[in-house]
C-alpha cells in the first residue's frame, strides 16, 4: 500500500447508496461482479452480499475462494424493516474499522399490501440517514424485468445515485429521508373497525391495561412471546400518552383478518413529531426516541398519527 | 431456579412455630433480620432469648435503641444468655442436649412470666467453624426443632454467616430448617416488590415494573448504590414484566455507578430478556446479564 493510500484512508468516506437497475442475469453480473471484486481488493472494506437465491448462487461461482458467511440469502435478511435496519447497523459496527461494502437486494414480496411495500421503501430511504458517517457503500439491485414500476420509482426516490446500463448518474427523483417518510405517512389510511373494544386509561398504574391486552391477545390467538411483546409495546405507548398527552387517554383493540390491532389515543397534539421518529436506531437507551424505536421493533407495524384531533399510535401484529 | 419446598419469610411475617434459618452475607443483612425480630418482641408482650457472649447493648436491634435494657432484663423479657450457661459443658465444649434443655426451659417459663410468645436466636457460625463443623450443628437441630416447631408461642432464628461456611455446609443446614428468613421488603404494593439482597449485594425485584413504580425503584436503587461501591446485582428471577422506560431507568442509574461498576441482571427470564435482546445489550451501557436461570454465572 502506498503512503498516499494510507493517508487517504484516514479521510472519512462518504456514504454511498446506489440503486442498481438491471435487466436479467447477464446485466446483473456485469456490474455486481466488479462491485464485489472492488470491495475484496480494498483492505479497508468488508464485503457482504445479500441477494436473492438465484443471484447468490451465480455470484458464489464467481468468487469460489470466499467464505460462505459473506453470502446471505435476502429472503432471511429482509423480514421486518425496523429489525433489519437494526441488524444491518450491528453488522456495520461489527465490521468497523473496516467499511461495509454491501451488495444488498431488498426483497419485494408478491403478496404484500401497498403499506408493506411502502414500509420497505421507507427502509431503503432510511439507509441514507442511519448509515451517515459509517463510510459504508451499498449497491442495491432492482430487477427491472420483474419488479413493478412503482417499486422502481421508489428505488429512484430512495437512492441518491443510480447505476443502469453500465453508467452511473444522480437520481433526479431522489427525496431526502424526512421528505420521503412524510410522503409515505401521507398516503396511509386509518379505517376504523366496525367492532372494537375500548379501555379508558385514567390511572398511571398500567397493571390493569397489561392484563386487559394480555387476555385479549390470548383470546384472539396471539400467544407466547408475540403476546408479551404486544403487551410491552402497548404499555410503553400508553405510559407515554399518560405522561405527555392530554386526557382522555384510551386503548382500542380489534382484529381484522389475520391481524390484531391496538391503538392508543389521547387528545394532545404532538407538535414536535418527525416522520423519522422511532425509525433511526438510538445509540443507547439513554437517547430520546428509544421507547418508540423499541415499540417499532416489538410489533409488526407502528403507525403514528399526530394531528390536531389528537395523537394516535396504532400497532399491528399478525396472529 | 431455586427449589422452593421450604418457605421464605420476611422477618416481619415470622409466626409461632417458625424455626428459621438466616444465612447472612454481611452484618447489615443480619441486623436487618435479627434487629426487627428482637425489637418487635420487646415492643410488645413477647420474650427474647438471645444466646451470645456479646453484651446486650451491642446486639442487633439493641444497639442505640430506646429500650431500657436493664429493666427488660430484670423482668426477664430480655434474656441474654452466655454460651457457657446455655449450651456448653464444663470443659467448654458444645453440648447439644444442654442447648435443647435451655430452649425448653425458657419457653416453658415464658408463659408463667406473662409473655404471650418467645423469640429465640443464636449465631451458630462458631459451631460450624469449630470442631465437628456442620455435623455438630445438625446433630442438635432436631432437638431445637422440637423446642420450637410444635409450640404455638415459640419462634427461633438460627444465624449463620455464609461467608464462613461452605455451600455444602449451608445446603445441609437449609434442609434442616423449614423456613428461610429474609429481610423485609423495602417496597411492596402488591404488584412490585423490592427487597435488599446481600449475597451478592443488590435488590431483588418481584412482580411487574412499570412507569408508576419507577420512582420507587429509583429511590431504593440509589440507596443501595450509596451504601456500597462497585457492582449492584438485581435478582429478577421473579420479575414478570419490565417496561421499556424501566430499561431506560436502569441504564440511567448504571451511568451513576462508580467507575467500572455495573448493574448486573441475575436470573433473567427468557420472555423478559427478549425485549433486551431485541434492543441489544450494547444499547444498555454498563448493564449486563449475570447468573442465568437455573445455571451458573456467565
Amino acid at each position: 500500500m502506498t503512503s498516499f493510500a494510507r493517508t487517504a484512508a484516514l479521510e472519512p468516506r462518504p456514504l454511498e447508496h446506489r440503486a442498481f437497475l438491471f435487466d436479467g442475469m447477464v446485466d446483473f453480473l456485469e456490474t455486481a461482479v466488479p462491485f464485489v471484486r472492488e470491495g475484496l481488493e480494498d483492505d479497508e472494506r468488508s464485503v457482504v452480499v445479500v441477494v436473492k437465491e438465484a443471484r447468490l448462487a451465480a455470484l458464489r461461482d464467481h468468487f469460489p475462494g470466499c467464505l460462505d458467511d459473506m453470502f446471505v440469502d435476502a429472503e432471511s435478511f429482509y423480514e421486518h424493516p425496523v429489525r433489519t435496519l437494526r441488524s444491518y447497523l450491528e453488522l456495520v459496527k461489527a465490521k468497523a474499522p473496516r467499511h461495509v461494502h454491501a451488495l444488498a437486494e431488498p426483497v419485494w414480496r408478491d403478496g404484500w399490501s401497498d403499506r408493506e411495500t411502502l414500509e420497505w421503501a421507507r427502509y431503503e430511504s432510511l439507509i441514507n440517514e442511519v448509515f451517515q458517517g459509517t463510510g459504508a457503500s451499498a449497491l442495491c439491485p432492482y430487477d427491472t424485468s420483474t419488479l413493478p414500476p412503482r417499486i422502481l420509482e421508489h428505488a429512484r426516490r430512495t437512492h441518491p445515485r443510480l447505476v443502469q446500463g453500465g453508467g452511473e448518474s444522480d437520481s433526479r427523483r431522489f427525496a431526502p429521508p424526512k421528505e420521503f417518510s412524510a410522503g409515505v405517512d401521507r398516503v396511509r389510511e386509518f379505517p376504523m373497525p366496525q367492532e372494537s373494544e375500548y379501555l379508558p386509561l385514567t390511572s398511571h398504574d398500567l397493571h390493569e391495561l397489561r392484563q386487559w391486552v394480555g387476555d385479549r391477545a390470548d383470546r384472539h390467538g396471539l400467544s407466547g412471546q408475540n403476546a408479551q411483546n404486544l403487551v410491552t409495546a402497548v404499555n410503553e405507548v400508553a405510559a407515554n400518552a399518560l405522561r405527555h398527552g392530554v386526557p382522555p387517554v384510551g386503548v382500542r383493540l380489534w382484529t381484522q383478518d389475520v391481524d390484531l390491532f391496538c391503538e392508543v389515543g389521547d387528545n394532545g397534539y404532538w407538535s414536535t413529531f418527525s416522520p423519522l421518529a422511532g425509525f433511526v436506531p438510538p445509540k443507547t437507551a439513554l437517547e430520546s426516541g428509544f421507547g418508540l424505536w423499541t415499540v417499532r421493533l416489538l410489533v409488526d407495524l407502528v403507525e403514528v398519527r399526530a394531528g390536531w384531533d389528537g395523537t394516535f399510535v396504532r400497532m399491528r401484529v399478525s396472529r | 431456579m431455586e427449589t422452593t419446598w421450604f418457605h421464605e419469610r420476611p422477618v416481619s411475617e415470622v409466626r409461632p412455630g417458625d424455626h428459621g434459618l438466616l444465612g447472612y452475607a454481611d452484618a447489615e443483612e443480619r441486623d436487618r433480620v435479627v434487629g426487627p425480630f428482637v425489637r418487635a418482641a420487646l415492643a410488645t408482650e413477647e420474650k427474647v432469648v438471645y444466646i451470645t457472649d456479646e453484651p446486650a447493648e451491642r446486639l442487633p436491634g439493641l444497639e442505640h435503641c430506646s429500650f431500657d435494657l436493664a429493666r427488660l432484663r430484670s423482668s426477664r423479657q430480655l434474656r441474654v444468655l452466655p454460651r457457657q450457661e446455655a449450651c456448653l459443658d464444663r470443659t467448654g465444649a458444645f453440648e447439644p442436649g444442654r442447648l435443647a434443655d435451655t430452649l425448653f426451659r425458657e419457653r416453658e417459663s415464658a408463659f408463667d412470666e406473662g409473655f404471650r410468645a418467645v423469640r429465640m436466636t443464636m449465631d451458630s457460625t462458631w459451631l460450624l467453624t469449630g470442631q465437628g463443623g456442620s455435623e455438630t450443628v445438625l446433630s442438635c437441630e432436631d432437638r431445637v426443632d422440637q423446642a420450637i416447631s410444635p409450640s404455638t408461642m415459640a419462634m427461633g432464628i438460627c444465624q449463620i454467616d455464609v461467608r464462613r461456611c461452605g455451600t455444602r455446609q449451608f445446603g445441609a443446614l437449609r434442609e434442616s430448617h423449614e423456613v428461610l428468613m429474609r429481610v423485609d421488603a423495602e417496597f411492596d404494593d402488591g404488584i412490585l416488590t423490592i427487597r435488599r439482597i446481600y449475597g451478592p449485594f443488590g435488590l431483588q425485584l418481584r412482580g411487574e415494573l412499570d412507569a408508576s413504580r419507577h420512582s420507587h425503584l429509583s429511590e431504593h436503587l440509589l440507596r443501595a448504590m450509596a451504601s456500597r461501591g462497585g457492582d449492584i446485582h438485581l435478582d429478577v428471577a421473579e420479575l414478570d414484566f419490565i417496561d421499556i422506560g424501566g430499561l431506560n431507568l436502569l441504564a440511567q442509574h448504571a451511568t451513576e455507578l462508580p467507575k467500572g461498576g455495573e448493574l448486573i441482571l441475575d436470573h433473567l427470564r427468557p420472555d423478559v430478556e427478549n425485549v433486551i435482546t431485541m434492543v441489544g445489550w450494547n444499547r444498555l451501557p454498563r448493564l449486563r446479564p449475570g447468573a442465568r436461570v437455573g445455571g451458573a454465572s456467565s
